[in-house]
Order: C-alpha cells, then structure tokens, then sequence
C-alpha cells in the first residue's frame, strides 16, 4: 500500500511538471514570431540609441570634467554583454578592419583630434533568427548603419557610413507593479563587426 | 482516516490562518507608514534636484547617489521609468537612471525636477503575503536641455512602490519604507488592503509595537558648550553665543533632547532634517563623543553625506534667562519604550499626530513637564538629565 502511493506521487508530481515545462515552452514558440522579433530590434535600436548618447557625452570636448566622461564609459560599457566584447572598426580611406576591445574602442574615441564627434545608428533590422542558449537568454544578430561625422573647429573634416553586424543577447527584467510580476526582454550588445564602409 | 482529515483541516486553517493575520491595528499604524512611504518619495525628488543641478559637483553627485539607493530604495537593481530621455529604454535599474542623470546632462548644462504627490494609497500586502506596499501616484515634470541639445520638457505621471517588510506576520512599522519599483502610472490594478483592526481605539505604540524587554542604562556624559571646543563647557551663556551639546555614554542607544525656555518647550533632537529618526531619538554609539548642533562636516554624526545640522543661538529676554536643556538617553529606540499615548495626554498636535510623530516636537512648557511625567521618569531604559543654563544679556 506505501509502495502504491509513493508511485501515484510521483506519477502526479511527473505529470505536474510536464505541464510546467509545456507552459514554459508556450510563450517560447509564440517569441520567435515577426512581432517579437520586431520588439527585439526596437528594443536593440533603443540600445544603439542609448550607446550613442553616451558617445556624444564621451566626445564632447566642451565637458571639461573628466570624471563624467569616465562615468559614461563605463554606462556604454554596461550596455553590452561583457568587457570582453569587440567593437571593430574600418576607415572610407583604407581597406584595414581593427577591432577593439568595447572599453578601449571608447577611450579611443574620447581622444581623438576631432573637436567634435558626430556617431549615429540607423536602420537597424535583424538579420538572424533567435536561438535560445542553455542559460535561456535569446541570441542573434542584427545589422545597422552607423554614421561617423568628425569635425574641427565646427568644420566637418571626416564622414563616413559603415554597415555593421552587431550580435544581442536577449533576457528578461521583471517590473513590479505592487505585488504584480511584469516581464519583459532586455537587449544587451555584443560583438559589433564590420561588413562594409562608405 | 479521522486523524489524516484532522490533520488536513488543521493545516488548511493553518495556512489561511498565517495569510490572514496581517493587519494593521490602528489607523494611526497606517499613517505612520503612509508618513514613511511620503517621505521616501520626497527624498528620492530632493536628490533628483540636486544631480539636476549645477550647484554640487560629479563627486558630490556620486555620493548622493550612493546615499540615496542605500537608504531609500530596496536595492540598486530596482527598475525605474526612464522619464528622461525618450530615446532610450522603457526603463532602468535606479543605478543607471541616476548616472545618466549625470551623463546626459553634464554641466553646464541642468535639469529640474518638479513633482507633487496627488494621492496616497491604502497599505497593501503582496498576493504571496510577503512584504506590505503603499503605491505613490506623482505628477513630475522633467525640463532641461541635454547633451545632444535637446530640450526635453514633460509632465507624467508615476507611481512609486514604496514596501515594508514583515516580520513574524507583523508588518514593520518602526522599519523606513524602501522603493522597490517606479513605474509608468497604472490605474486599475487590484490589490488587497491590510485592514485595521480595532480603529478608533487604537492606542498608537503599545498596541501597534510590543514593548522590549529594558535593560537599564548605565549613564552618560552631556554638557553644554559655547564653542566647539571642550574647553568652552558652560552653563552660564551670553546673549547670542552659539549653543552646542557634548555627549557621550558607555552603551549604544538613542538620544532626544528638548529645550525648555520657561513658556515652551522645543524639540533639539533629532534634528529636524533628520526624518528617518524622528520617532526613534537620534542612534548614538558607545564611548563615541558628539558634539551636536554644529553644522562642521566632522561633527556630521548622520549618513548622509551633505546632511544638514539644526544649529542654535541663544537670545535672552530679559537681563537674565534661565532655561532647561532636557537630554534623554534611551537604550532603545524611543518609540518602543515610550509606552504611554502620547495622543491621549494630548502632548500631540493634531499634525503632529497625522505626519505620524510619536515624540512632540514643540509643546507648552506645562505640556512638556505633563509628558515627562507621564512617559519618561515612569518609563525604565531611560535616563533624563536636567541642565540648567542660564543666558545673560
């Protein structure tokens, strides 16, 4: 008779949890459609947005406080996976593709001889679809645009347009509205590389 | 089967009896949080003014940033409704909204926060029954021009989560609220009020919080001062001279102190600015000497970094005053040991009572003599030292 029930226990306890894992795979099936992979390249384009931003504080020459420079590297940094990502760069003048560390990238762009640094993205579209790694986060990649404009005393000098590849990684962040769990996806940057320069 | 049925009735009644026994036992409990919720929501718009603003510098920014999260929100990954540039993100963790405050808006460039709080909503409990809430419906208006010169100018409206924990089933009314989210204002979201228990009867203190067991205190150290400097120690001051108090005891514990010009009696500690200790008596530290009422960076004895000391003057009426300085030394906080109702022997005012205040802050010296007797040489864990001063014209 315990025999009999401990099985009935597991048997409900196997049946429970098949049920747990079929409503977890639910919403999986349903983000991998269009719209959410539209909400991931909108929620990728605030990213850029938000990366540009902070470039435009880095660059700016008129911020004479270092310090805050300094703090705005460090927000840039945390819009990506880890310190070890690299952000690769290209030049309209020759054909050479460097990469660079993201922390580096940016230290490298807060001094150069421009008076003034003009960097943004545009069109930003997937280009891959999502995987769903064993951590559970989504992983893919998209394409944008971005425009380098480098002046000197208020004179453009420098332009170029350069498509790039930029891998997302995609995980959640829970808002709480009282005692209610809202969850919704995160993008974090990876790898930005090079496909071709203007 | 009798005793399995038994047993599962019980441990049904048991478990609703754990989800149903929060509640809060008087009116006056839930204006003391709701008190807290409001404060925690002014702080975090006070500092909000000052990361805005050109008057403080990065480093300075920095540790109001710092103080903020620690004291104010539950922890530094708490999201918040990024309201200040609509190009980013639906929302951040409070540490990044913070810091692109200063990045987005680096000097000298600023941004100005206006906010009013409309309304105060009931105390909650999460449907786990876990922690207790209050949701804090603002109207802020955002303006300045950011780093990409864009003038950024908006009113809208948001909600602030402000929790309380709970702790043996009762929800911590001595603990300071804690923001745990911000959020884009929500209408429509149902949640369960705590309910009161026995309102209109309440007896604020000793109903609401069990009186911990007393050790009597030792002693202490307190004296006047002119100046700073201990050699300044005197109880006969001329008019005008500066008023500081030296202190110090051989245990931990909390000090209040009142000054009694013969008509009046006014509050001196806690410091006025100081919201988060007002019912509690300023914590004081073993063996640690204070010198109070000096607005000097070391003699700030409070977190935060930039706090600002209430700091006194003495004026005579006449050729020669005589006042009282009362300091309490309570071993706990004073909120746990003052038993008495304060409302009751009518010690507090009508706003005093609503901003939640169990400690009067300014009474009748007749009204004040009626407290001490009633609450603090009855109570035990307590000491009172009378000094008597005097001030010369």
């Amino acid at each position: 008779m315990r025999k009999i029930a401990i099985v009935k226990v597991m048997i409900f306890f196997l049946i429970a949890s098949l049920s747990v894992n079929a409503q977890e795979k639910q919403p999986v099936e349903k983000l991998l459609g269009a719209e959410d992979l539209k909400i991931f390249a909108t929620n990728a384009l605030q990213k850029t947005k938000e990366l540009t931003k902070y470039i435009s504080t880095i660059t700016d020459k008129g911020i004479k406080d270092n310090e805050i420079k300094l703090e705005a590297t460090d927000l840039a940094v945390e819009l990506f996976v880890s310190e070890d990502n690299v952000v690769e760069v290209s030049n309209a003048n020759r054909s050479e593709v460097i990469g660079y560390k993201i922390r580096e990238y940016l230290n490298k762009i807060r001094v150069l001889a421009f008076t003034k640094v003009e960097i943004t993205f545009y069109d930003v579209q997937y280009i891959s679809e999502f995987k769903k790694g064993p951590d559970g986060k989504y992983y893919g990649v998209i394409t944008f645009f971005q425009k380098f404009e480098g002046y000197k005393e208020g004179k453009l000098v420098y332009k170029d347009v350069t498509q790039k590849n930029i891998e997302v990684v995609i995980d959640k962040v829970t808002t709480m509205y009282g005692s209610k769990k809202v969850e919704r996806w995160n993008v974090l940057l990876g790898n930005i590389t090079v496909k071709e320069t203007k | 089967m009798n005793t399995k049925y038994f047993l599962a009735v019980l441990l049904i009644f048991l478990v609703h009896k754990s989800y149903c026994q929060i509640e809060l036992s008087s009116e006056f409990e839930k204006n003391k949080l709701v008190g807290k919720a409001e404060s925690a929501v002014k702080f975090f718009q006070s500092t909000l003014t000052s990361l805005g603003s050109n008057s403080f510098n990065y480093d300075q920014k920095q540790s109001l940033i710092l103080d903020l999260i620690k004291n104010t929100f539950e922890n530094e990954k708490v999201r918040i409704l990024n309201d200040i540039e609509s190009q980013g993100s639906e929302d951040y963790s409070i540490d990044v909204y913070l810091r692109n405050i200063l990045v987005w808006f680096p000097p000298p460039k600023e941004v100005s926060f206006n906010y009013k709080i409309e309304k105060i909503s009931d105390v909650y409990i999460s449907d786990d029954h876990t922690f207790s809430f209050i949701k804090v419906e603002v109207s802020r208006g955002i303006d300045g021009i950011n780093n990409d010169n864009t003038k950024i100018s908006k009113s809208i409206k948001i909600d602030v989560y402000v929790k309380f924990g709970i702790i043996d089933g009762q929800i911590k009314t001595t603990s300071r609220g804690r923001i745990y989210s911000i959020t884009k204002h929500t209408e429509n979201i149902a949640f369960k009020v705590v309910p009161i228990t026995k309102e209109g009867n309440e007896t604020p203190v000793t109903e609401a919080i069990k009186p911990i067991p007393v050790i009597e205190p030792t002693g202490f150290e307190a004296y006047t001062l002119a100046c700073t400097k201990l050699n300044c120690r005197t109880v006969n001051f001329k008019n005008e001279d500066d008023l500081y108090l030296y202190f110090k005891s051989p245990n931990a514990g909390y000090l209040t102190a009142f000054l009694d010009d013969g008509k009046n009696c006014f509050k001196l500690l806690p410091y006025s600015l100081d919201t988060l200790t007002t019912n509690t008596g300023m914590p004081v530290e073993a063996l640690k000497e204070y010198i109070l009422f000096s607005t000097e960076p070391q003699f700030n004895y409070n977190a935060n970094k930039f706090f600002v000391e209430d700091s006194y003057q003495l004026v005579a009426e006449t050729k020669k005053d005589i006042n009282h300085l009362f300091v309490i030394y309570s071993k706990y906080p004073l909120n746990r040991i003052d038993v008495r109702n304060n409302a009751d022997i009518k010690i507090l005012s009508e706003a005093e009572t609503k901003k939640g205040y169990t400690i009067p802050q300014t009474l009748s010296s007749s009204a004040f003599k009626n407290w001490m007797n009633n609450n603090i040489n009855s109570a035990k864990g307590l000491i009172l030292k009378d000094i008597e001063i005097t001030i010369q014209k």
